[in-house]
């Protein structure tokens, strides 16, 4: 089947010369990186789950039960699930993706044994469930509201399932015609980020109180040279402290690589930021995290491996 | 550095040539592929210590490759500069016309249909791999081969006849 399609990519192809060494020396780099990143969250989740179980121990321990029941319950939960993806190679005893809830009143019954053992909860994974294309629209929606938009129609949409992860395209009508507005988050760690010095042209970086980073684009469409020049494009991408990124972008264009519709962009860099930075993306956030280890253990799984319960090695297979 | 980290760079050294041309197919860019490159043997590097249950890390890694690229294209990243450093490369001049129409016509398709084409026809994967790879359905991806094809037959013309046949 066409094998002149595949002769041609073969001719285009088989004669590149990549410089080998520093691919793998950068790629090593990156992936260091990762791992520290990947520790360090797994040394918070630990933290958390230390955090849940002294609470727990602190409701049913002789003299505490007039402690608050919340002391016991609310932070136990609440504490795992902002845990990060990383986590759960602990404490997958749970199902994946069962709801870290747990009734106040089993911390507080008296029926419950005072015995720490049967008082630990069982250690539920990180929920972070998942955030629908709808929703995506739907916040979305919610955040340009108010930003002189005449109608707002979705186009596309995905939620935190999805591969590539969620996102929500709208085309907007406003008094400089019509274009796109969209959200999307991915897995993207301010530390694997390079921009150089000097920045490209059109581009602003600055740090957010909480450390976080957001950089804004605002220029052509396809900066190298290589499309339309009238075609624009703003971004503002908010590199959150947990490693994803959330990406608001503006383009003059109803269809990408179209003609374009608008002799601006729909966003400012001020509405655009105030958007990306928006807590309302922090479900989606977490669910793309989780949902990013769900994919890993079943990448190891699909290699023959399947992984034990727990995250750990099961016996015999070679791994450590 | 440990004995998984040694069979790491075994791993890249064989296999970042082949990541590279895939990944240049689909970006088209030589500094698009190569940061691709890097972020996916980063991904790879991530897991690899820790997990040394990957049993195929060729397939892992393109999956890896395949899934970076899609979801960098789908918002079109910032770090798309343009570069006053163009890298010398080595082409066949006979290949040059052809080179450059393909580039061309791949450019003009979204960065799925790219992706198919390229798992397709340059890695030479079956549509169930490639449907695995993309996270989508067999039909799914037949579908988006069909319509990629028909798109890059308007702009290849009669350079590849086969093409009209599909």
């Amino acid at each position: 089947m066409s094998d002149d399609l595949t002769r041609a990519m073969r001719a285009t192809a088989e004669n590149l010369t990549p410089d080998i060494g520093r691919l793998t020396a950068g790629g090593v780099e990156r992936g260091v990186r990762k791992r520290r990143a990947r520790r360090i969250s797994q040394i918070a989740g630990a933290a958390a789950s230390v955090t849940a179980v002294f609470g727990v121990v602190a409701a049913v321990a002789p003299g505490s039960h007039d402690a608050p029941a919340s002391a016991a319950a609310g932070v136990a939960p609440g504490a795992v699930a902002a845990t990060s993806p990383a986590a759960p190679a602990s404490t997958h005893s749970a199902a994946v993706g069962a709801t870290p809830t747990q009734d106040p009143s089993t911390a507080k019954s008296p029926s419950a044994s005072p015995a720490l053992p049967a008082a630990i909860p069982p250690q539920p994974a990180p929920s972070a469930p998942p955030v629908s294309g709808e929703d995506m629209v739907k916040l979305l929606k919610e955040q340009i509201a108010g930003m002189g938009f005449s109608s707002v129609t979705v186009l596309n949409k995905a939620d935190t399932k999805t591969a590539g992860g969620p996102f929500a395209v709208l085309k907007v009508s406003f008094s400089a015609g019509q274009g796109d507005v969209s959200v999307s988050l991915e897995d993207q760690a301010w530390g694997n980020v390079h921009y150089g010095s000097p920045l490209p042209k059109g581009v602003t970086i600055h740090t957010l109180a909480d450390g976080s980073h957001v950089v804004i684009y605002n220029g052509l469409q396809w900066p190298a040279g290589n499309g339309d020049p009238s075609a624009k494009r703003l971004d503002a991408t908010w590199y959150r402290n947990d490693g994803v990124a959330v990406n608001v972008e503006a383009i003059n264009e109803v269809v990408e690589k179209g003609a374009t519709t608008a002799t601006a962009v729909p966003l400012t860099p001020d509405q655009a930021e105030k958007i990306a930075t928006a807590s309302v993306w922090d479900a989606a956030a977490k669910s793309k995290a989780y949902q990013g280890w769900l994919d890993y253990q079943s990448a190891m799984a699909a290699n023959g491996k399947p992984v034990s319960p727990n995250g750990s090695t099961p016996a015999g297979s070679g791994a450590h | 550095m440990a004995k998984h980290d040694d069979e790491f760079l075994e791993f890249a050294s064989a296999r970042t040539s082949h990541l590279f041309r895939t990944a240049y197919l689909m970006s088209g860019d030589w500094h698009q592929a190569e940061d691709l490159v890097q972020e996916t043997l980063g991904k790879v590097f991530a897991v690899w210590g820790r997990k040394r249950r990957i049993e195929n890390p060729d397939a892992y890694a393109q999956t890896v490759l395949t899934r970076t690229f899609i979801s960098a294209k789908r918002k079109r990243s910032s770090r798309e500069m343009p570069s006053s450093q163009i890298p010398e490369r080595e082409f066949h001049e006979a290949d040059a016309t052809l080179r450059m129409t393909l580039l061309a016509g791949l450019a003009e398709l979204p960065a799925k249909d790219r992706a198919v084409l390229v798992l397709r026809f340059w890695e030479d994967r079956s549509v169930e791999e490639v449907a695995h790879i993309m996270g989508a359905s067999s039909g799914a991806v037949r579908t988006r081969t069909n319509r990629a094809l028909a798109k890059l037959r308007g702009t290849l013309g009669d350079r590849l006849p086969d093409l009209a046949l599909i």
